[in-house]
């Protein structure tokens, strides 16, 4: 399991989160959930092997995904990691903008282009 | 003389000569007491030579000497220095003795030096045989009169200098005829002649052709010569051909006997205290038809016991009466019965005069009987003298104001509410698109789950070649295209946002529209020929261009889809073409066409053409337009009721934003 690359799901609806998750382990990642932006700041600060990617959506209570993106930002431990916008936002590409995130995909996802998206950053 | 006599008397008989001779002797004597006599003239006799031989004593007075000091004496001893070394003294005698008599006046020397003025009159003595035989002198003071007349000539020089130097008035005599005998500074000045160019021209020169026609300044010299004087004021011209206006004044000179010496004629040039008139009448006209102009107000004045002096159009408005009506009546004609019983009227204007002003609010009359309720304005009017004139009266009507106020209040009140009604429609709006964004949002995220779900199940599935599996995978695959269809309408949902926020921009990129044309047909040949429509494709095999791919696969997804929707089964043709920078799509079907009342809404909002029966949001033609004008280009319709119906896309090859024609 181990040797699967990671990938930090931060999604607060379930059912998304789940289907993420299905999507990854078919797929040979490995999955970690986190339902918030707090949620993930926390993942990342306690466990030691960071993840490969982060998949992130927007709109989040307790912490959205532009909050985390700062934090995330100014912690130099964590910069580098690459972030992937998932989001069922009308303008996506202006919300991965202002979070200074380059790659982004709107909501309902095409399978064949997460997977393609994966590849690249993993 | 006695010389004389005695040689005449030679041969007479003694007795009778010396009786004549003593009678002679007495006369003589007589004649000699008698010019001693005379003081205030002096008078003495000269031989040939000028030496005196006799003084009288007004010559001793007049001159101080005494007879000792002068008999014998050259006369020349009273001779200023000057007469006496240009030989004066010995003329006078020539000419005397030439002309029988020489007089003159001038200054002598008194014995005690001082001057007087003189009269001489030296006459030559002749005897019977004619021989010169010396003078007689007369001389008179005249020292008083000479100094008289020198005041007389000093003043009337000053005079001259006086009237010469006056500059504004023209000052110039007239003789009795009109004709020009002086002219001074200030004539020069007002009228531009010189003295040597107008002396001794008639005095007309000055008036304008129709006064000279109708002989006006002999009319004023005539009248001035009846009555002494006659004045006026007119238009007289100048040298240079320029009109001035002229005060004048003509008066008539006479001598003590009454005969007329001529005119002395006083001009004084008015042009500009005229023109200053002028103005000010102008200025005074345009207040008073200003005044009278008003409309709104009521506006006159009291004469300083209240009747009415003037009437302006507001008052006949408000008040009702004309001004022939009015003129001359007491103010008190617009005050209730028992208000002008009371002295109301009266105590306004004590209040106007004592305080220069009086203001109130009231009922009045007006001349129907009507009751209004009147702001007036009361002002004392003084002139310069601080005499009071009469009393100026404002008066507004407030009936009329009350009513504008209410309607302006009407007015806002249903500004207001137009505007709450705005603000509420708009809001209404917002709130419209704020739901349709988060009811978007949220359809999107279970279909966000359903679809990866579905698209998963789908590659579990593909791994193995059963058959029931080859099903479901079918299934499942139907399952996501439906799922894809819900996303789409969510997002022409959120388009019609974009659209109406003024959000819908381009994402360009080169694409190539038949190759898109080809995709979607491809894609939606089944679903067509579900309807029974064949699709065809033809033209270019590829046209290119910078627009949005997503977009202009919109566009080709929304004319097919209508075209099969609205295509009664029948073939339908599309077809790609390249014209310059132009690129073409024509998507063209025989269906149930469009009536052409419908033409041209087909392309609003929420807009369709058909019954509400054949489904759809009625949103695929507006967006279709937007996208297709957000990238330059244009769609037009052609169409017949139950013939069908050819859309016609063009769109610009170049990044230029250029609109181009759809044929």
């Amino acid at each position: 399991m181990s040797a699967k690359p990671r990938v930090l799901v931060v999604e607060d609806d379930l059912d998304v989160r789940l289907s993420l998750a299905e999507v990854l382990a078919d797929n040979d990642y490995e999955p970690i959930l986190v339902s918030n932006g707090r949620e993930a700041l926390n993942h990342l600060r306690t466990q030691r092997e960071k993840p490969r990617l982060i998949l992130l959506d927007v709109m989040m209570p307790v912490m959205d995904g532009s909050t985390f993106r700062a934090e995330q930002l100014s912690d130099p431990e964590l910069r580098s990691i690459p972030v992937v916008v998932l989001s069922a936002h009308a303008d996506v590409e202006a919300a991965a903008k202002a979070m200074s995130v380059t790659h982004f995909m709107r909501k309902p996802v095409d399978l064949d282009d997460l997977i393609a998206t994966l590849r690249k950053f993993c | 003389m006695k010389t004389e006599h005695d040689e005449t008397i030679s041969g007479r008989s003694t007795a009778d000569l010396q009786a004549k001779v003593e009678a002679l002797r007495q006369s003589e004597e007589r004649l000699r007491l008698m010019i001693d006599a005379v003081r205030d003239y002096a008078i003495f006799g000269l031989d040939p030579e000028g030496r005196i031989t006799s003084w009288n004593t007004g010559a001793h007075r007049l001159k101080g000497y005494s007879r000792a000091e002068v008999l014998g004496h050259s006369f020349s001893m009273f001779y200023t220095d000057a007469d006496r070394a240009r030989r004066h003294p010995q003329e006078e005698l020539r000419r005397a003795k030439a002309e029988g008599r020489y007089e003159e006046e001038g200054w002598r020397i008194r014995k005690d030096g001082s001057r007087f003025w003189a009269n001489v009159v030296i006459t030559a003595v002749f005897d019977h045989d004619g021989r010169h035989i010396g003078f007689t002198k007369v001389t008179r003071d005249f020292t008083e009169r000479k100094h008289t007349e020198e005041k007389l000539r000093q003043s009337e020089e000053r005079f001259r200098l006086l009237v010469d130097s006056v500059k504004d008035y023209a000052i110039f005599m007239l003789d009795p005829d009109g004709i020009i005998t002086s002219w001074n500074k200030g004539a020069e000045r007002i009228k531009g002649y010189r003295a040597d160019e107008i002396i001794g021209k008639h005095f007309s020169i000055f008036y304008e052709d129709g006064a000279r026609a109708s002989r006006h300044p002999e009319d004023e010299l005539r009248r001035a010569a009846a009555e002494g004087s006659y004045g006026e004021e007119g238009w007289r011209i100048r040298k240079d051909g320029t009109r001035f206006w002229a005060n004048v004044l003509i008066t008539a000179m006479r001598n003590p006997n009454g005969t007329l010496l001529g005119f002395a004629k006083v001009t004084r040039d008015l042009t500009e205290r005229r023109d200053a008139y002028e103005l000010l009448r102008r200025s005074e006209e345009r207040l008073r038809l200003l005044i009278e102009s008003v409309d709104d107000l009521a506006i006159y004045m009291l004469d300083t016991e209240g009747r009415i002096a003037t009437w302006n159009s507001g008052a006949e408005r408000i008040k009702g009466y004309r001004a022939e009506e009015v003129l001359g009546k007491h103010f008190s004609l617009f005050y209730r019965p028992e208000d002008a019983a009371s002295g109301a009227p009266e105590r306004e204007l004590e209040v106007a005069r004592r305080d220069g002003r009086h203001e109130e609010e009231g009922w009045r009359v007006r001349k129907n009987g009507e009751l209004f309720c009147a702001n007036v304005v009361l002002t004392a009017v003084y002139d310069d003298e601080r005499t009071l004139r009469g009393f100026a009266k404002v008066t507004r009507d407030l009936t009329e104001r009350r009513r504008m106020e209410e309607e302006a209040r009407a007015a806002e009140r249903a500004a207001d509410e137009e505007r709450a009604r705005t603000f509420q429609a708009e809001l209404a709006v917002k709130m419209r698109d704020d739901f349709i964004s988060i009811a978007a949002h949220e359809l999107r995220t279970p279909l966000a789950a359903l679809k990866l779900k579905l698209q998963g199940a789908q590659r579990v599935l593909q791994k193995n070649d059963e058959k029931l599996h080859t099903t479901l995978a079918e299934r499942l695959e139907g399952a996501s295209r439906h799922v894809d269809r819900t996303g789409r309408l969510i997002e022409r949902l959120l388009d019609v946002t974009r659209i109406v926020a003024g959000k819908f921009d381009v994402k360009r990129e080169e694409m190539d529209l038949a190759a898109t044309v080809h995709q979607v047909v491809t894609d939606y040949r089944e679903h067509a020929l579900q309807s029974g429509c064949e699709v065809r494709v033809e033209g270019a095999e590829t046209v290119t261009g910078p627009w949005e791919r997503q977009r202009i696969e919109q566009v080709v997804i929304n004319l097919l889809t209508n075209a099969v929707k609205y295509g009664a089964g029948k073939p339908i043709l599309v077809r790609v073409e390249e014209d310059g920078d132009i690129a073409r799509l024509r998507v063209c079907d025989q269906g149930i066409g469009i009536a052409p009342s419908d033409v041209d809404r087909i392309f609003g909002r929420f807009e369709r053409a058909v019954p509400a029966n054949y489904g759809g949001l009625g949103l695929g033609l507006y967006i279709t337009r937007h996208i297709i004008e957000a990238h330059g280009g244009t769609i037009q319709v052609e169409s017949e009721l139950g013939r069908g119906s050819e859309f016609v896309v063009a769109l610009p090859r170049v990044r230029e934003f250029v609109k181009v024609g759809a044929s």
